[in-house]
């Protein structure tokens, strides 16, 4: 094989390939190489933004830099000041912590003995005095109501011509203008209703003043 | 329409006025011809639009500073070339699989692919690419399907032009016996 006739060579040595032809069997999507121009643009100016530098992105606090390494310094110093001197230099007796549990749990348990001075936010009398009181106001209310209802309704009980013979027989002189006043205002809100005729009233009246 | 003259192209980039105008001419001679070596390489559309368009991006960064001591497109293709080549390397890094096993995985998306529209017996050739070393089938891709000079293929590849015809040589043997055997 002669290598600087090789292209021809190959098609002979190969004719299977040779055959074949240069046939591209790969495709592309629709439109990809008109697209393509307007993809790279956009991607190139995310770049160019992606790429700005960081100051201009981002901002720090006023002579941020200028204090930095003081501050960087100052870190370090506490740093090393911290390891050269970790024992803060107090110490406490031999097997302290080991005991403190125990003997913190016997004083709790000492003080519930002695009854402790606990004091409760409210006494137990005081809760059952409240109580009483409020159920004694509330009968001694509930018991004047009914008193004045039954009373009533006694009263609303008894004829009309009772009452007036009762009043003939026991009024006294004093008693005239008030049984005036009363009878008006029974006489209205008993209505066109009355039971007794108005010259039984006139009658009454005139006898009684 | 004519495509721009690679010096026309280098001379609007370099005023800033005119830069984008010359990276659209740009674009527009050299899209296809680096999309498809790259897309024989890696075989899957996805990775080749990657792959491009970070090409692209670092062209639009770098040609700026092109010497033109040689040929813009050897110098594109040296990009495009770089890019794959690293691109299949992380693969096989990321996946910790040897480099056979990324032809392997080459393969299936090959089959899976629907965005290959060849026979069987392309499927076939394609196939057996596969089978090559990378570099090899980067030669062979660049001889076969693209007729690029071994000189200009040297230029790219940094290989000499001695070692090139060898590799090709082998390559076609190589693929003739595989179109054979799997019949």
């Amino acid at each position: 094989m002669d290598l600087n006739n090789i292209h021809e060579d190959w098609e002979k040595e190969a004719p299977v390939l040779a055959s074949l032809g240069r046939t591209n069997p790969f495709i592309v999507p629709e439109n990809y190489f008109e697209d393509l121009h307007d993809n790279l643009s956009v991607r190139m100016k995310i770049g160019r933004h992606l790429n700005r530098e960081s100051s201009e992105l981002f901002s720090t606090p006023p002579d941020y830099f200028d204090t930095l390494a003081e501050r960087i310094n100052t870190s370090i110093k506490a740093d090393s000041l911290k390891q050269t001197t970790a024992d803060p230099g107090f110490s406490v007796p031999e097997g302290f912590f080991g005991s403190l549990e125990e003997r913190i749990l016997q004083k709790t348990a000492l003080q519930e003995k002695q009854g402790g001075k606990i004091r409760k936010l409210y006494t137990g009398w005081a809760r059952y005095a409240a109580a009483a009181c409020i159920i004694a106001v509330s009968a001694v209310t509930l018991f004047i109501n009914k008193k004045e209802t039954k009373v009533e309704d006694q009263f609303s009980g008894i004829p009309d011509t009772e009452i007036v013979n009762y009043l003939q027989a026991y009024s006294e002189p004093g008693d005239g203008m008030m049984i005036i006043e009363n009878l008006g205002s029974a006489a209205e809100s008993a209505g066109a209703a009355s039971d007794l005729p108005e010259d039984e009233i006139q009658h009454y009246l005139e006898s009684t003043l | 329409m004519k495509q721009a003259e690679d010096l026309e192209i280098l001379e609007k980039f370099a005023n800033e006025k005119t830069r984008e105008e010359a990276f659209g001419l740009l674009l527009k001679k050299y899209q296809q011809k680096i999309y498809w070596h790259v897309r024989r390489l890696v075989i899957d559309h996805d990775d080749a639009d990657d792959l491009v368009q970070d090409v692209f991006v670092k062209v639009w960064k770098y040609l700026g500073g092109f010497r033109n001591d040689s040929q813009l497109y050897t110098w594109l293709y040296r990009i495009a070339t770089n890019e794959c080549l690293t691109f299949l390397n992380k693969k096989k890094q990321k996946n910790n699989i040897p480099l056979d096993d990324v032809a392997y995985e080459l393969a299936d998306k090959l089959q899976e692919s629907p965005y290959f529209n060849g026979d069987q017996i392309q499927m076939k050739l394609q196939k057996a690419l596969l089978t090559l070393p990378e570099k090899q089938r980067l030669v062979f891709n660049m001889k076969y399907y693209d007729e690029l000079k071994y000189e200009e293929i040297s230029e790219i590849t940094g290989t000499s032009v001695g070692a090139l015809k060898a590799s090709f040589h082998l390559a076609v043997k190589k693929i003739e016996s595989f179109l054979l055997k799997n019949d």
